[in-house]
Order: C-alpha cells, then sequence, then structure tokens
C-alpha cells in the first residue's frame, strides 16, 4: 500500500496529537436526526502513563467531558450531508453549545460518518524481519507490503488497521514488536467509504473554523462505546441504530474486521407512522418515541392516542390504537433488522466463535426491540448502552449518543492504523547516490 | 425591546399554513457567522485577557485623555479644589483676627504694623509667615525678627530692635546707624543725638565697627572731635574743631591713634597751632602747622637766629 495515498489521514493525526497535547479536544457526531458535540479535556500526562502501563483501560481515566451541545440535524439524510448551509449551522449550534457549558474554545474535532457507504477489505502483507528481532520498522514493512483494496471510483480509506500478525508459525499477535522471528506478516483490515460525503464533512467542518483531526466511522465508533471488553474479545457484532442508517460492526480479538452500513434507520420508521395516519413529521416522531414498540399485547388495543390528519380543521380528533401504531412500526423495524442481518451474513459472523450482538444508537430504545431482534438476529442480543466517561451529563448518556462517545473512546486509545507508522525507507542505491551528488553540490 | 420586535414580526407575517393559534415558530437557534465568530474569538486567552484585565484602564485611560483636553473639565475641576480648600481654609479653627507685635520702641512698632499690613481676619494658611518675617527684617531698625501663629488666632511678632550707635551723614542727610552700620532712621538734626559719633563719607557704615572703636579709643577728644571723615572707602580722618585734621593710616589706625593720644597728653600737640597730624607713615608723622604757626615757626627762626630783632 502505498504511505502517499495517507497525507490527510497523517495530516489528521497531527492535529489530533497536537490536540491531546493542548488537552482540549471536540468530538461531533453529525447524524442524521441530531448533531451533538461534545469536548473533552484530557490529561496528556495521565495518558501517557495509561498507553504505557494501562493498555487495557484504553485511557478512559484521562479524560473528562466538559461540554455537551446537541442540537436537531438538518440538510441529513442516510448519515450524509446534503445541504453544507444547514448542516453547517447545526455544527455551529452544537458546538457554540458545547463551548458555552465548557468555557473553552476548542479547534481541533474528531467527525463521525455514519453513512457513506462504508466497505470492508482484508489485506495480507509478509516482510522478513531485518534483524531476527520484530522491530516497528519490520511492522511498517510488512503494512506496507499489504496490496491495495480494489478501490472503485472516488473513494477514500478511512481506516487501515492491522488485525493479526502472523510471525513464523505464531498467528494471534497483538503486538509484535520485540519478539524473535524471521517471517512477519499481518492481516490488515481496510475500510474505505465514498469520498464525496467524507469531504463534505471535511468542507462542512472547516467552515466552522475547525480543524478535523480524524474521521472515524459512526458503527466503528459505537461499538467502541458500547461493546464491553469480553464482547470485542470474543467476538461480537454491534448494531448501531441511527436514525438514517444502521451501522454493523464486528469485533474479535478487540479489533475491528468488519464495518457496514445499511441504509435504512429510525427516520424511516418515523416515516411510515407519518405516512400510515397521514400525521405530520414531527407529530410522528414524537408519537414513536413516546407511544412506539414492536411488541403488541391485549392491552395496546385499548390505548389511544391522538393522531390529528395532516390539515385537520381546529377541534378535529382522531385517535389510533398503540397496536395499530405497533403494527405500522414493527415491520420497518424487522425490516432493518434483516438488513443488518444479511450484512452480518455476508461478513460471514456466523463463523465467529461468539456470536453476541449488541443494540445500540438512538433505534434501540424501542420497547420490546429485543425480542424482534432475538427472533431475526439469534439468541445473544442484548441492548447495550455507551460506556460511562466522566462528566459526562445525564442527557448525553443515552444509546443515542454511542456514536459521541465512541469518538472519546476511540481518541484517547492507542493509534495504530498503517499511517501511525513511519513509511520505511524504499529509496533504492541509484536514488542514493544521485542524492548524495545532489547535497555536494548544493553544500560545495 | 424584544416583545415589540415579535409584536411586530407578528403583525407583518402571515400565519403559517396550519399552525395552530398557540403554535409559535421556533426560531432558529443557530448562531450566524458573525457572531459564531465573534464567540469562538472571544474564548481566545489573550482576548479574554485583554477583555478582562486590559479593557477596563484602556477605557479609564481614554475618558481621561478626553477629559485632560476639555477646557470645562479643568474649569469645573478648578473650581471644585478652590472651594474645597476654601472650605478648609475658612474653617475658624485656621482664623487669625489679631497682629501682636514685641519687643522695639512704639515708633517701631508702628512701623513694623505698617509694613506687615495685616488685615485680620485671615486664616492662618493663606498667611505667608517667611514673607512677613522678611518684611519685618527689612524694616528699618528690626535687627531680627520671629513670626509665629499662635494657638489663639494672634499672629505674633517678635522684634529685636537696632540699637543707634552712631550718626551717619550721607549726601547732605543724617542717618541712625547701629554698630553694623544698617541704617535705622533719618535724623533732623545733628543736635537731637548729641551723644553719638558722627560719621561722614561713603563707606563710612560699612565700616561703622571700626569707626565706634576709634572713637572709643579717642575718648579725652570727645570733647573736640566733630566727626570721623572715611576717606577713600580705606581710612580715617579725625576732624576736630579748630579746624584741625589727624590723618589715620588704613592699618593700625587704632595704633595710630593711642600714638596721638600719647603725644598729646605729653606734648600737647592739638593744644598748637597745628591744622593737621598726619599719621599714615608710621615711621614719621608729619605736622602741619597753620598760616600763623608758621609765620610764628619763621619769626622763631629769625629770632634764634639773630636776626629777627632787626627785621
Amino acid at each position: 500500500m502505498r504511505h502517499a495515498l495517507f497525507a490527510a489521514q497523517r495530516a489528521m493525526r497531527d492535529q489530533l496529537r497536537s490536540a491531546l497535547k493542548r488537552g482540549l479536544l471536540g468530538l461531533i457526531d453529525i447524524g442524521t436526526s441530531k448533531t451533538a458535540c461534545v469536548i473533552l479535556r484530557v490529561d496528556p500526562a495521565k495518558l501517557a502513563v495509561s498507553s504505557h502501563e494501562e493498555a487495557h483501560l484504553g485511557g478512559f481515566g484521562a479524560m473528562r467531558v466538559i461540554g455537551v451541545g446537541v442540537t436537531r440535524s438538518r440538510g441529513v439524510r442516510l448519515g450524509e450531508i446534503v445541504e453544507m448551509e444547514e448542516c453547517e449551522r447545526a455544527i455551529r449550534t452544537a458546538l457554540q453549545q458545547a463551548e458555552k457549558m465548557a468555557g473553552v474554545r476548542v479547534d481541533q474535532v474528531v467527525g463521525a460518518i455514519s453513512g457513506a457507504r462504508p466497505a470492508s477489505f482484508g489485506a495480507t502483507g509478509e516482510t522478513e524481519v531485518m534483524t531476527g528481532e520484530v522491530t516497528e520498522a519490520d511492522v511498517a514493512a510488512a503494512l506496507a507490503e499489504c496490496p491495495e483494496p480494489p478501490l472503485e471510483d472516488d473513494r477514500e480509506i478511512l481506516h487501515a488497521l492491522p488485525v493479526n500478525f502472523t510471525l513464523d508459525r505464531t498467528s494471534f499477535l497483538a503486538d509484535p514488536r520485540g519478539m524473535a522471528g524471521e517471517r512477519l506478516s499481518v492481516d490488515m483490515h481496510v475500510l474505505s467509504v465514498a469520498g464525496a460525503p467524507l469531504r463534505n464533512l471535511a468542507r462542512c467542518v472547516r467552515r466552522c473554523d475547525l480543524e478535523l483531526a480524524g474521521v472515524v466511522t459512526a458503527p466503528y465508533a459505537a461499538a467502541l462505546s458500547s461493546l464491553v471488553e469480553d464482547e470485542q474479545e470474543l467476538g461480537a457484532a454491534c448494531l448501531d441504530m441511527g436514525a438514517g442508517s444502521t451501522g454493523v460492526s464486528i469485533f474479535l480479538r478487540r479489533q475491528l474486521i468488519f464495518a457496514d452500513a445499511a441504509r435504512v434507520g429510525g427516520a424511516h420508521v418515523t416515516r411510515d407512522v407519518s405516512e400510515a395516519f397521514s400525521i405530520e413529521a414531527q407529530l410522528a416522531e414524537r408519537i414513536k418515541v413516546i407511544h412506539g414498540g414492536v411488541v403488541a399485547t391485549g392491552l395496546d388495543d385499548r390505548e389511544l392516542i391522538a393522531a390529528p390528519p395532516i390539515g385537520a380543521p381546529e377541534g378535529h380528533e382522531r385517535h389510533v390504537t398503540r397496536s395499530a401504531l405497533i403494527g405500522v412500526i414493527r415491520p420497518r423495524v424487522e425490516e432493518i433488522l434483516e438488513e443488518a442481518r444479511a450484512l452480518l451474513d455476508a461478513a460471514g459472523f456466523d463463523h465467529l466463535p461468539s456470536r453476541r450482538i449488541v443494540l445500540t444508537g438512538g433505534g434501540s430504545q424501542l420497547p420490546g426491540l429485543e425480542d424482534v431482534a432475538r427472533r431475526v438476529l439469534g439468541q445473544r442480543v442484548r441492548v447495550g448502552r455507551p460506556i460511562r466517561i466522566g462528566g459526562l451529563p445525564q442527557s448525553a448518556a443515552g444509546p443515542g449518543f454511542a456514536a459521541a462517545v465512541g469518538l472519546a473512546a476511540y481518541a484517547v486509545r492507542p493509534h495504530d492504523e498503517i499511517w501511525d507508522f513511519e513509511a520505511p525507507a524504499t529509496i533504492g542505491g541509484r536514488t542514493r547516490l544521485r542524492r548524495a551528488v545532489r547535497w555536494f553540490r548544493d553544500n560545495w | 425591546m424584544r416583545a415589540l420586535r415579535r409584536a411586530l414580526r407578528g403583525l407583518f407575517r402571515a400565519p403559517r399554513e396550519g399552525a395552530g393559534p398557540f403554535e409559535r415558530r421556533r426560531r432558529d437557534p443557530s448562531p450566524s457567522r458573525l457572531r459564531y465568530r465573534l464567540d469562538r474569538l472571544g474564548r481566545r486567552g489573550y482576548v479574554r485577557f485583554a477583555l478582562r484585565r486590559l479593557a477596563w484602564p484602556a477605557v479609564a485611560g481614554l475618558a481621561l485623555l478626553w477629559a485632560w483636553h476639555q477646557p470645562w473639565v479643568w474649569a469645573r475641576g478648578e473650581a471644585a479644589v478652590e472651594a474645597a480648600r476654601s472650605a478648609l481654609v475658612e474653617r475658624p479653627e485656621f482664623l487669625v483676627t489679631r497682629l501682636r507685635i514685641e519687643g522695639g520702641s512704639e515708633g517701631l512698632k508702628a512701623r513694623v504694623a505698617r509694613r506687615v499690613a495685616f488685615d485680620a481676619p485671615v486664616s492662618s494658611l493663606k498667611l505667608d509667615l517667611r514673607a512677613i518675617r522678611e518684611a519685618v527684617q527689612t524694616t528699618p531698625g528690626v535687627a531680627s525678627a520671629s513670626v509665629a501663629v499662635m494657638g489663639t488666632g494672634v499672629l505674633s511678632v517678635r522684634v529685636t530692635q537696632r540699637a543707634p550707635a552712631a550718626l551717619w551723614r550721607w549726601e547732605g542727610q543724617l542717618h541712625l546707624v547701629d554698630r553694623d552700620g544698617v541704617v535705622i532712621a533719618p535724623v533732623a538734626r545733628r543736635t537731637d543725638r548729641p551723644g553719638l559719633p558722627l560719621i561722614v563719607g561713603e563707606g563710612a557704615d560699612r565700616a561703622a565697627a571700626e569707626a565706634l572703636r576709634l572713637w572709643a579709643r579717642a575718648a579725652p577728644l570727645h570733647d573736640r572731635l566733630q566727626a570721623l571723615v572715611r576717606v577713600g572707602e580705606r581710612r580715617w580722618t579725625l576732624a576736630l574743631i579748630g579746624p584741625q585734621q589727624v590723618h589715620l593710616p588704613a592699618d593700625g589706625a587704632e595704633r595710630a591713634l593711642s600714638r596721638l593720644l600719647a603725644l598729646d597728653a605729653a606734648e600737647e600737640i592739638l593744644e598748637r597751632e597745628v591744622s593737621a597730624v598726619d599719621l599714615r607713615d608710621p615711621e614719621r608723622p608729619v605736622l602741619r602747622l597753620t598760616p600763623r604757626g608758621a609765620g610764628e615757626a619763621a619769626r622763631m627762626r629769625l629770632v634764634r637766629s639773630g636776626k629777627g630783632e632787626d627785621a
């Protein structure tokens, strides 16, 4: 893989590093229904200690949320920005709210991109260990040996994570540095997304006078915050049920091995409700959140919900039963889950040793969702909430903020993507000689 | 203000389609780009510092600078300061109502009072004691003076009068001078002060001390000594009735005078026909005879030579 591909990623990583050094970092999750901004204060000294000694804690103790701003998203559809101006205003609103709460100014933000058609590829690279002991240069060389994934038109690599190292015949190595061996091979997980939504996001953020310090795909971020450590280790899938898209990510041995997103989500449920009862979209959303569910009981036939149709004259009243509402919601939820199921099947989730599935995201708050999900996805399903970070207000601790909290987890965990390694020196003898001659000519 | 704006908006905007009467369209909560930029600028460290720590002093400084260049501010300020000052100065505790002069003769007191020109009541803070003391001391006849404000509202001037020691004739006018030659007062006639020596001539006042010493030494001649004449601001000549003159040297005048007194006591030279005794050369005193004396002397020489009888 050519390192030249990752100039932008390197620049963003530099920004992230400087932000962590300064101790202030913003996280922006631009979702289809809401835009959330979280401001983190990171203690750089604690972070350095935790990354060395308590790596399994992932540096959570070193950070603290000092500001949160949430506003309704406009101009975002299916997790992609479709109206720059509106999206920019949403970012400004959320960021200003968070800055006001924190009383500081942030310049670097990590963004989450929920749609943009993520696609996962596997790649394997192999190299000879130069000195008999694996060094960082060997790892970088092995990573560089990985073939480039077949990128279609206008796609960008968003993540390139080494998943597994094999040294001679020993596999499942997390960190081979310092070990003795001769042949080092690495399995890499490369995640690419469509380029245009990514560039739109970058442009939106830049127009708000912010520096982008990294872009993370939302399923990855949600899984980082919602899967507990053992699930990440043993293998689990995370369903991030957002408004515009449903992200699917699979973890095994603490590594993301697959991520994809189905372009269907909670906003579709709302639209179904709105169309079925011909009520306003805002009212439909409200009814869905307050009265919605997926498992009907006998009691629900008698529970009436006021739902005046669009354009009804003043005083006109109409009621729908809750079971009718559930009858509208349930097929769409089942469809969403089946879409996710299809994605999981395509990824070969059935072959994993542990097939746990964690539902998170705003859509996972539907009552009774777990039962339906069991029926569609298998028995090991649970509804997960993101981990707690110090200082996170209760209002921002729900499953809807799984991606935003996951961004914090991403920012403070050790970074080992391909662009975090130095590019191996590939210059040959002739180039080297030419450079030496030129240096002489320039200096004497 | 905000209510007014809302009312205006309600007036001019047609009600939204489908919105109930109690439903109000919510304002867009997003900040404008300018507002957002300003807000973020205000969160920069140096901007916060400037606004919190430097803005108020800067505003105060500018205001002061502006006020400094406003004449009416100056006028107002000066008036206020003056009012405060006078309010303090006019307090009864500081009032001086009386002038008390101690020492010296009645005439001198009157002169001093005239010189001070004290118009009571006046605040003690307004009095310039140094100037008053200067004025009192430059009054003729005052040797030294001390001026003080007493606690009871009395301006006390203590005066030491100069003692008249001699009369000085200068440009036809008689002045009373003290030991140091300082003029005390004019005198109309010599006979007003018969007991005092008369000194004459330019610079005689400055050498008054020497003149007084000569006068004391010349006590046997007092009934005949008319005046001490200063010659060329250098030496003294005693003018005796007769008229006789005794020229004293510039240096050692007293010794020369003692010698003259001794000569007079021994030889009674001043009783003789001598118009001037010149003692300026200590080696050789010279006598000048009167014309009559000179004639007598010539005749005596002739008589002694034996020819006088014939002539």
